[in-house]
């Protein structure tokens, strides 16, 4: 073996040792992160000593075959599932691990769902209006009496709401309702419900999966809109690689429900270890 | 020159009577059941309408608790009865009935928050049965003299000679009792309607409707169970205060399941989670079961049979037929109908 290739070869053992190092940023510096997080359903092992930070006004994708973990993870992350002793969550740098999601919700953690779970007797502008009562609520007595500081607080957070489908070009959808509309309107109306919490970072499950082509084109737009203008921080679950490599700043790869590689999405595609998870070629 | 009719601020866009015509309907409308009685109306219809405004706001109260919340509550017979007892005890001590009543609902909410607790853990089913054990521990504690000193005895007659708050504006009559209720209802009314169309209503949708999700993206689904508890749970008190000082008398054998039975017909017969729904729906059940109860009670006079027992029949028929008809209740049903007349002759 010469010196050259020699050295070649220390350079893909350190790429790919780095690939395979811990968070980019300590979970505990994050805006969103954890420590040593595992949780187990009786004997199955769904996500296994992981630990991950986000960066403020990152975009970081999830990737991983069916499986791997990615879901539960996202759903430890915002409190619907509390991890195994011994692990913990962090938002903005506070410990939340024993918090409900509600919590999580209103200190700036933002998510869709993959199944979208709307509210499916209200139309757009009530499903937006709904959680923006949860950012802006009105106390109960100028509340039921629709006056003052009450009134003032509903027509402020409508205004807000009409600002936001407006921006993702959900205006003529606001009176329909829910169970009327197309897949990739009830995304964006989904993605539109989550940013009327105003959050610092949005957790987003396979927000494109079932779109055509042009309705991902569009959703792709809006959050890289997001992403540059407001500095909303990113954490993405998605099958579709191009998609991925195109928008990520940084990917984490998922397998078995741990971690098998992080990083830029160049080095981390490149990576046999992941095209063997992908492709099941050695 | 614009034609038409135009917001130009959100405050008048979200109002409850945003449209001219709904506005002219309201002026025309409301006066009616306030000149009513000096129209001539007989003291039975004035005694029938009465009941129907105090049943009114017990309705409203489930409709928060079940309507806007879902959660299923079968003690609205206790939930009256605290209000009724709390308020004659209330009234006892001077203290007029404006006073009395809001102990009631108070002490009404107190329980309902109570017994709301397990929706902490357990929702549905098992909160219908948390609360239907309310009803049986409710009365067999008014009927317990061992507790007169809590409830002051198991039947009761409220004082004649009552004021709206201590002595000062007497009550006397009927008709007095008729206003005070109407003026009751409409109060409720209003504030139902503005809690539908306020944050707090919508959260109480959002928990009724998918609650994994409305916890998800923020909204505290125990504390807004519970508030929806206590909300409800007040105005079926403060409606169970009003209906002792209608009837001038408190008894047990007022507040019992089939109560519950009666307001739930009312709700679903309107329409859950609709405010005019359930105001409609006491409307039409009430003058229904008057008329039933007098075909029944002239069948029972001519045959010697007790044919007035089968009013909770039809109360169970009415509840089949609506469930299988239409299950948002009428008014969902006449909103369909306008739809179909407005679009007429196109399907679309």
């Amino acid at each position: 073996m010469s010196v050259d290739d020699a050295n070649v070869g220390s350079d893909t053992d350190a790429a790919a040792a780095s690939l395979r190092s811990g968070p980019a940023i300590p979970p505990e510096d994050a805006v969103i992160g954890c420590r040593d997080v595992t949780k187990t359903f009786g004997t199955v092992t769904a996500v296994d000593d992981v630990s991950i930070g986000i960066e403020p006004g990152e975009w970081v994708s999830i990737v991983g075959p069916n499986g791997a973990g990615k879901t539960t993870l996202l759903n430890i992350l915002n409190g619907f599932y509390t991890p195994d002793p011994g692990g913990t969550v962090y938002l903005s740098g506070e410990d939340v691990t024993g918090t409900p999601e509600h919590y999580r919700a209103r200190n700036g953690l933002g998510r869709t769902f993959q199944g979208l779970e709307l509210f499916e007797d209200e139309d757009v502008i009530e499903n937006v209006m709904t959680v923006r009562a949860v950012k802006n609520r009105p106390n109960l007595l100028s509340a039921m009496l629709f006056y003052g500081a009450g009134r003032k607080t509903e027509a402020e957070n409508m205004r807000r709401v009409e600002e936001i489908l407006d921006y993702l070009e959900l205006w003529e959808h606001r009176h329909s309702k829910i169970a009327t509309l197309p897949l990739g309107v009830r995304r964006r109306v989904d993605l539109a419900r989550s940013l009327a919490l105003e959050p610092d970072v949005l957790l987003l499950d396979e927000a494109m999966s079932g779109l055509t082509f042009d309705e991902k084109y569009d959703m792709i737009r809006f959050l890289t809109d997001l992403h540059e203008q407001e500095d909303l921080a990113l954490v993405m679950i998605e099958h579709d690689l191009e998609v991925v490599t195109s928008v990520s700043d940084r990917m984490i790869v998922m397998q078995k429900g741990g971690v098998i590689a992080r990083g830029p999405p160049e080095a981390v595609t490149e990576d046999p270890e992941v095209a063997r998870v992908y492709t099941g070629v050695d | 020159m614009p034609c038409g009719e135009y917001f130009t601020s959100y405050e008048s866009r979200m109002g409850l009577f945003r449209w001219r015509i709904q506005r002219v309907a309201l002026v025309l409308a409301l006066p009616i059941p306030f000149i009513l009685p000096l129209l001539g109306l007989g003291g039975g219809n004035v005694s029938l309408l009465s009941q129907m405004f105090i049943f009114a706001i017990a309705v409203l109260g489930l409709n928060v608790i079940l309507g806007y919340a879902g959660e299923i509550v079968l003690a609205q017979g206790a939930f009256m009865a605290i209000g009724a007892y709390t308020t004659s005890r209330m009234l006892t001590t001077g203290a007029g009935l404006l006073p009395s009543m809001a102990v009631g609902g108070l002490m009404a909410a107190l329980v309902a928050v109570a017994f709301g607790l397990p929706s902490f853990r357990v929702k549905g089913f098992y909160i219908a049965i948390s609360t239907l054990a309310l009803q049986f521990i409710a009365e067999w504690f008014f009927n317990n003299s061992r507790a007169e000193w809590i409830h002051g005895g198991a039947q009761q007659q409220i004082p004649s000679d009552i004021g709206l708050i201590g002595p000062f504006g007497g009550l006397g009559g009927d008709l007095s009792i008729y206003y005070l209720s109407l003026v009751a209802m409409l109060f409720f009314a209003i504030l139902s309607l503005n809690l539908s169309r306020t944050g707090i209503g919508r959260t109480f949708r959002a928990v009724h409707e998918n609650d994994l999700a409305a916890a998800v993206l923020g909204v505290n689904v125990f504390k807004n169970k519970l508030l929806a508890f206590a909300i409800g749970g007040f105005m079926i008190g403060v409606s169970g205060g009003l209906y002792a000082v209608y009837i001038g008398f408190i008894s047990p054998d007022y507040f019992t399941l089939a109560l519950t039975l009666e307001h739930y017909v009312m709700l679903l017969f309107g329409g859950l989670g609709r405010v005019w729904g359930a105001l409609l729906g006491v409307g039409v059940v009430t003058i229904l079961q008057d008329i039933l109860q007098s075909i029944l009670q002239s069948i029972s006079a001519a045959t010697g049979l007790n044919a007035t027992s089968l009013v909770s029949v039809f109360f169970g028929m009415v509840i089949i037929i609506v469930l299988a008809v239409e299950p948002k209740g009428v008014l969902a049903a006449l909103g369909q109908l306008k739809e179909y007349l407005r679009k007429w002759p196109y399907a679309y």
